[in-house]
């Protein structure tokens, strides 16, 4: 390697270095106070290492990952049993396939819960929560209403729920869930984006809901 | 009416523009004073309870009262302003005490508007307000853009949101526009602010780990974001935020001092600690602490075209900067 090489490499060694940070390094930064939070309280350097950590509890096999975006907002309209695990698992498999970590709304407001949840990507189910983070490009999960006995029949969907994607003129996708509680084996379905409506009015945002839920249900019907 | 002020900031006309401040004597006031003195054909008028912090080569000021509500009114009256940026909103612990600062706001506010009705030049008014009037109830977002609901839950939060009222009121029965910029917390090197004294305390009590976050605004900022609604006449409510949040314990590291996680009780003998001293942590103050404030800068980047230049974290970077008080020696030789 001649002179130029080196100084070139040399040149280039910081940057190699903030790719990759050194544990004693993140440490550091910790302590001193310089990462980043947003304005939601989130951490994306520690949901990152959430998501990885997951997977020693949850193995998840992801079909149609292909429809996730991979950047910009979308909301993903979520099926669920008893909701313990989903969440985690939908975050696991958004992450494998895209790298992104998911917003998931649903957090309650409480003193010490709500700001280590907020740090992972919780969120409130609120309307003018959800419509500042499509705004700023995030991917929101919005979970369905619970179905602990039907596992194979779409739950409850308040058109309120879709009202911010309609506002934020964002596609949503149909996700299915398949797994139990205690199992280590999760699968999930992701559907066909589908666009809100142009025009605002209450029957436009009603059979909105209706279609996100028709689409969730038909992943439900035919499992891969 | 208003025929002085053009629409896209310059002042083509052959009158001079006149604007009248008020709080021109705060840091906030002089800002956007001396921001005004680089233009021509700018007349300013500043009233306030204390004078101008600068030389300023264009402006009169007068010193009043906020109580006097006739003589402002008089003042306004033989002024005849084309625009009113009212600054005359005092934070508590900034330059006056929690129930002065209510007070004051309040006269001001209610003397301007009575005067704005008799003046036919008018063309815009800028007021300011904050981001404490939205408050933080439990399970209001916490990032609340214009739309969202005003539920204010601390006492600066209740002058502004009273101070905002009286001015949708006036824009009701006139038809001259009112901007009203919600500002983050107001943090510079050199500003009287609450907060930015606090997170300069050696050792800062902070929220229970981890806290929630919270955006703040550069002092230098300011000016911009009053300056485009009035060259714009805009209407309505703006929030004015740098980009990014921080949060208390990540504000107090990043200038090497030790944040102490507070909970409940404990905060009584802290804010009693703090005010000693001599930075006393207002009730606006703790709830950004414990519950955090931000809020969404888009409206504000679309409409009126102004961005913060500093990012919150740059703020506190720029506060910790400052340096310390340096005591010099007196000299005994004489």
């Amino acid at each position: 390697m001649n002179a130029k090489d080196a100084a070139a490499r040399i040149a280039a060694e910081p940057e190699n270095a903030k790719e990759t940070p050194s544990l004693l390094d993140g440490i550091r930064r910790r302590l001193s106070g310089e990462f980043d939070v947003d304005p939601w309280g989130f951490d994306e350097e520690l949901a990152q290492l959430a998501v990885n950590a997951s997977g020693v509890r949850w193995a998840v096999d992801v079909i149609g990952g292909a429809r996730l975006p991979t950047k910009g907002p979308a909301m993903l309209m979520v099926h669920r049993r008893i909701g313990v695990s989903e969440p985690s698992v939908v975050a696991k498999g958004v992450h494998q396939v895209t790298g992104r970590v998911l917003r998931i709304s649903g957090l309650p407001d409480v003193p010490v819960a709500s700001s280590i949840f907020r740090r992972l990507g919780g969120v409130l189910d609120d309307a003018g929560e959800i419509d500042g983070l499509l705004r700023a490009g995030e991917l929101v999960m919005v979970p369905m209403g619970w179905q602990p006995l039907h596992a194979s029949i779409a739950g409850q969907l308040r058109s309120a729920a879709v009202q911010p994607a309609i506002d934020a003129g964002v596609p949503v996708l149909p996700v299915a869930t398949f797994g139990s509680e205690v199992g280590r084996r999760w699968r999930i379905m992701i559907g066909e984006p589908i666009q809100p409506p142009k025009r605002a009015d209450k029957i436009g945002t009603v059979e909105f809901a209706e279609a996100v839920r028709a689409g969730v249900q038909h992943l439900l019907d035919h499992p891969r | 009416m208003g025929a002085n002020l053009t629409l896209a900031g310059g002042f083509a006309d052959t009158d001079r523009v006149r604007i009248a401040i008020t709080g021109i004597g705060g840091h906030l006031g002089t800002g956007v004073a001396l921001e005004l003195d680089q233009r021509p054909d700018v007349e300013v008028m500043g009233i306030d309870i204390d004078p101008p912090r600068r030389f300023l080569r264009n402006a009169e000021f007068h010193r009043v009262q906020p109580q006097n509500r006739r003589r402002i009114r008089k003042l306004l009256r033989e002024f005849q302003p084309d625009a009113i940026i009212h600054l005359g909103v005092y934070e508590p612990h900034a330059r006056s005490n929690p129930q002065a600062s209510h007070d004051r706001s309040l006269f001001v506010t209610e003397a301007i508007l009575e005067a704005a009705a008799e003046l036919p030049d008018l063309a815009s008014i800028v007021v300011r307000s904050g981001l404490e009037v939205y408050g933080r109830h439990r399970n209001t977002p916490m990032c609340p853009d214009e739309s969202c609901e005003i539920r204010p839950t601390t006492r600066y939060g209740r002058t502004l949101a009273a101070v905002e009222e009286l001015c949708r009121d006036f824009e009701r029965r006139s038809d001259v526009p009112v901007a009203l910029i919600r500002f983050a917390p107001i943090v510079g090197p050199h500003i009287p602010s609450p907060i930015g004294r606090y997170l300069r305390l050696p050792v800062v009590p902070v929220g229970i780990l981890p806290d929630q976050p919270f955006s703040l605004l550069h002092s230098d900022d300011v000016a911009a974001f009053v300056l485009a609604a009035m060259d714009q006449r805009a209407a309505g409510p703006f929030n004015a935020v740098a980009t990014g949040a921080i949060t208390g314990s990540q504000a107090a590291r990043m200038g090497g001092h030790l944040p102490i996680p507070t909970v409940g009780p404990g905060w009584v003998i802290a804010r009693a600690i703090t005010g000693l001293l001599g930075s006393p942590l207002p009730e606006h103050g703790l709830e950004l602490l414990t519950r955090g404030r931000t809020a969404d800068p888009t409206r504000a980047r679309e409409i009126l075209g102004v961005e913060a230049s500093f990012t919150t974290t740059e703020v506190i970077k720029d506060l910790h900067e400052w340096a310390p008080v340096s005591y010099l020696e007196p000299n005994r030789a004489a």
